[in-house]
């Protein structure tokens, strides 16, 4: 607790030196000024993205909006604005940011099934408290305006309570990444999402189960929501252990015979009774402690 | 109230307070939600925790802090970003500091802690027909999670970069040990750690650009495990060869360490303006140790020394080993900027060799005719050990902008290749536990999309097909098949369609695992005016799974059958029309399959604007949950809340 307690002050303490940030002069030559003529609004907004500091002293509106100068002499003409939109806005867009290292490239599913940067970015500012990543929506919400089958999983009652915060869809999956498994965040270490927090189940354990062994932790559990407690791909404890552990006809892992258990007894319905170490185990052979 | 609730969601409202004299700065605004909450529950509590964990108390609902500097060179940062959630009442809350200043420096923080609570009725629960609950595996541990990353001359052809990452569980939870032919309940107090240091470079240049990072990743972890008091009768009132198994006494501690190396690389760029490559590299080098006392007395049974004894003396040295390296290129190639094609190969490798020894003193032990008395020391040294390897070759064809079509096809080959060899202190009963094992996969995949006016449709095929399996559930026959439609209609109406099939099976012999799953969903979202919003949402999923199991008891063969069917009806109202804010959400979860439930979820919000800069809202949450089969786990909690908003 004590050291929960130093990491909140050195987060408390952080902001306390920004006072110095707000003796800034205001006045310095704006080359969106031109702009905001006529789109005050949008300027404003666009002020209070980290795309302003980005164009400090170089390009600005014109940068994405090519002819503004030519809208601006022939008095606002909308014809004569460049407004970029699909792949046009990608490419654009990737000019300044196909080196950033998050973004790997081009070559993302989101990019291959045509979706645009600025169907999720807003570039000129979203919702006050979206805006470090640009997003136009909060990221669980925008993430459910094309996947609402995967964001209604989360309404089961077993699972990741993602309303509650702490964690989105982008905890999880890398939006510029590939599709299906390939969208999941890889660590430092190459290893899934999971395991950034259940850290405990990282192992490698000497006595290991399922895990980096012959699958992942979804081999077992439904990550986003599941009708079954401890978010489990089946109900009945037993019955996912026994899918495996059967030996009906031999040639696979773990199709060893089960021991003597009685099923009919409820202590044997649910095989973590004894083995609760079932993520693996550096002292219990059986995985029982 | 929970202290440690309390605790957090003051510091998060002295960090808003703090920060708030920058409000005078004219490019920073400031967004804070904060309250008080109520939660009454009848029914199963418990139930209520483990699933939501919503608590009477203080909220933070939220605090943005934004401000952006796009004239000054004099400052020490010329963006600043705090957002801060959940402290207080909610079981999660965060913290997230985005700083940085030009082509200076980049830096990022962030805070989160979840509460980790499980007590559920039926689960791990021997003596669930006796009507005794919760089960005898609960928990109510808390997460911590410190990440912070520092970049000096961000986007300079070379960027310095050091990160730290700090992971903490801890706190009580009640676990089972089986020993003596009986299960116990034991209390357990444990503290585990990561941590991780990070440091290396980011570089670009025109073409090329890449990171190399070495990190060094340390965890420790110290469990103590006693028995609950009251708990030595164990689960069994059975007697054991005319003996009661009891516990009188256990004490066990165990700590581990772990050191890991990390190394990353990565690099992407052109040959030319049609050629890319991506690469990376990440090598892992883990070592850990784990060193276990355990000390119990009681009146027990052990049929592996066929023996009674009263107690237990044991001491465990172990060791892991587990070197691991990936590493994964593509070409991308832009054959025009209609046609693209990719390819790419990956390769994965992970060995492990585990070593315990295991020393036990089994003390005042008697044989089963109650003679020969004597203390019996074992000594079990055991090795295990693995090595897995995977490759996967893949190609994937891209065609956009084909009229109003978009194609895609792709193709993969995935080899996995198992050698497990498995110390014989692990193997219960001898069988298939270790061996070799291959598989190797094969992938094609199509899909289609169509853009026209304001609809969007897309559909795809994966099928896989494998020549091998090596767990019971895999597969050998696998098939999806999905469908999408994004129909705006117009301004004021949208239609989101999605239909999904996936089949799995396999038919060998001794096998027979099949598995299918159907899944429509529906989104109808209606904006007649600007300010006004009206969803409604239908979602229904069926999933169904047969494999023939070996019944323990009887080793006869029955058939394990599994079987989902959730339907989801949600419906929302949000209607901004100034200064008033109503926000009205119904959604109802149904699952009538193997483990039939029912949870109806109802929130309401009212928010009043008082001024430009302070509002006030209020809430109401409530959820309904019931299960047919066991209602003692039914719960019904309501939530009301009065939040007070202030923005600038």
């Amino acid at each position: 607790m004590r050291q929960l307690i130093r990491t909140l002050a050195i987060v408390a303490l952080l902001p306390l030196g920004l006072p110095a940030v707000a003796a800034i002069a205001q006045d310095s030559a704006d080359p969106s000024e031109d702009c905001a003529a006529c789109h005050e609004e949008v300027v404003t907004a666009f002020k209070a993205t980290i795309h302003a500091v980005a164009a400090r002293g170089g390009p600005s509106c014109v940068t994405c909006h090519t002819n503004g100068y030519r809208h601006m002499e022939e008095g606002g003409d909308v014809a004569l604005i460049a407004v970029p939109k699909g792949v046009d806005s990608e490419q654009l867009c990737l000019q300044c940011h196909q080196q950033i290292r998050e973004m790997f490239s081009v070559r993302s599913a989101h990019s291959d099934t045509a979706v645009a940067c600025v169907d999720c970015h807003s570039i000129h500012g979203g919702e006050l408290g979206l805006q470090e990543k640009m997003l136009a929506k909060p990221t669980a919400e925008l993430c459910a305006t094309c996947h609402p089958a995967a964001a209604n999983s989360f309404r089961r009652p077993f699972g990741h309570e993602m309303e509650l915060a702490g964690l989105d869809c982008a905890s999880c999956h890398n939006p510029h990444g590939g599709a299906g498994i390939d969208s999941l965040v890889v660590d430092r270490s190459g290893e899934g999402p999971c395991v950034s927090c259940h850290a405990e189940k990282r192992g490698p354990f000497v006595f290991p189960h399922v895990s980096n062994v012959v699958g992942d932790c979804m081999k077992c559990h439904q990550p986003h929501g599941s009708s079954n407690p401890n978010a489990l791909t089946r109900s009945q404890v037993h019955q996912l252990c026994l899918e495996c552990h059967s030996p009906i006809e031999g040639g696979t892992l773990g199709s060893q015979p089960p021991s003597f258990h009685d099923l009919y007894s409820p202590r044997y319905r649910n095989c973590t009774t004894c083995h609760v170490a079932i993520h693996g185990s550096n002292t219990s052979p059986q995985l029982l402690k | 109230m929970n202290t440690r609730r309390v605790s957090l969601a003051a510091v998060a409202l002295a960090l808003a307070v703090v920060v708030s004299p920058l409000a005078e700065a004219q490019s920073t605004s400031i967004d804070l939600e904060a309250g008080y909450q109520w939660v009454s529950i009848t029914g199963n509590e418990d139930m209520y925790r483990t699933q939501i964990n919503q608590d009477t108390g203080l909220v933070l609902r939220g605090f943005s802090l934004n401000f952006v500097d796009p004239t000054s060179s004099a400052s020490i940062a010329d963006n600043i970003r705090i957002d801060a959630a959940g402290f207080g009442g909610n079981p999660a809350g965060s913290f997230r500091l985005w700083m940085g200043k030009g082509k200076d420096y980049r830096f990022r923080l962030s805070y989160n802690q979840y509460v980790n609570f499980s007590a559920l009725p039926a689960f791990a629960n021997p003596l669930l027909d006796e009507g005794i609950t919760p089960g005898q595996h609960l928990w109510d541990r808390d997460r911590y999670v410190v990440d912070a990353e520092l970049q000096l001359f961000p986007d300079s052809t070379v960027t310095p970069v050091l990160g730290y990452r700090w992971n903490r569980y801890e706190g009580p939870r009640q676990t089972t040990y089986f020993v003596g032919q009986d299960e116990f309940r034991l209390d357990s107090d444990l503290k585990e750690t990561e941590q991780e240091i990070y440091g290396g470079v980011f570089f670009a240049t025109n073409r090329w650009s890449g990171t190399l990072l070495q990190g060094w990743r340390e965890f420790e972890g110290d469990d103590h495990v006693s028995l609950v008091p009251g708990a030595g009768s164990g689960n069994s009132y059975q007697a054991v060869l005319g003996t009661d198994v009891t516990l009188d006494d256990l004490a066990r501690s165990v700590h581990t360490e772990a050191d890991t190396p990390v190394t990353t690389a990565s690099v992407r760029g052109r040959f030319s303006e049609a050629i890319r490559l991506t690469a990376s590299y990440v090598r892992a080098n883990y070592e850990g140790d784990t060193n276990a006392s355990e000390l119990l007395s009681g009146s027990l049974v052990s049929f592996r020394l066929g023996r009674f004894f009263s107690g237990l003396d044991q001491s465990i040295s172990s060791r892991t080993e587990s070197p691991s390296w990936r590493g994964e290129a593509r070409l991308e190639f832009d054959l025009s900027p209609e046609v693209r094609f990719d390819l790419g190969y990956e390769a994965r490798d992970r060995e492990l060799e585990g070593w315990a020894l295991i020393s036990s003193l089994y003390l005042d032990t008697l044989n089963f005719s109650g003679a020969d008395p004597q203390d019996i020391s074992q000594l079990i040294e055991t090795t295990n050990g693995f090595e897995r390897e995977d490759e996967v070759l893949s190609a994937r064809l891209n065609l956009r902008d084909v009229g109003p079509f978009i194609f895609w096809a792709e193709g993969a080959m995935r080899s996995s290749d198992l050698d497990i060899s498995e110390d014989v202190a692990q193997i219960v009963v001898p069988g298939s536990q270790e061996g070799e094992f291959n598989r190797d996969v094969d992938v094609f995949g199509a899909g289609a999309a169509v853009l026209i006016g304001g609809a969007r449709l897309s559909v795809d095929l994966l099928s896989e097909s494998a020549d091998d399996i090596v767990v019971r559930t895999d597969f050998d026959e696998r098939m999806r098949m999905r469908g999408r439609l994004d129909w705006s209609f117009t301004k004021w109406l949208r239609l989101l369609a999605t239909g999904e099939m996936i089949s799995s099976a396999n038919g060998d012999s001794g096998v027979g695992y099949d598995a299918d799953t159907d899944h429509v969903a529906f989104d109808l979202e209606l904006t007649p005016v600007e300010t006004m919003t009206l969803r409604l949402a239908y979602d229904n999923y069926d999933t169904d799974s047969t494999v023939p199991i070996r019944v323990p008891q009887d080793f006869s063969i029955a058939t394990s059958e599994h079987h989902e069917n959730g339907q989801l009806m949600e419906a929302g109202f949000r209607w901004r029309f100034e200064p008033f804010d109503i926000d009205l959400g119904y959604s109802d979860f149904e699952n009538t399959g193997s483990f039939e439930f029912d949870l109806v979820r109802t929130f309401a919000r009212f928010g009043i604007d008082l001024s430009d800069a302070i509002g006030v809202a209020f809430e109401w949450e409530s959820n309904k949950y019931t299960e047919d089969v066991l209602q003692l786990a039914n719960f019904d909690a309501d939530r009301f809340g009065i939040f007070l908003r202030w923005r600038r």
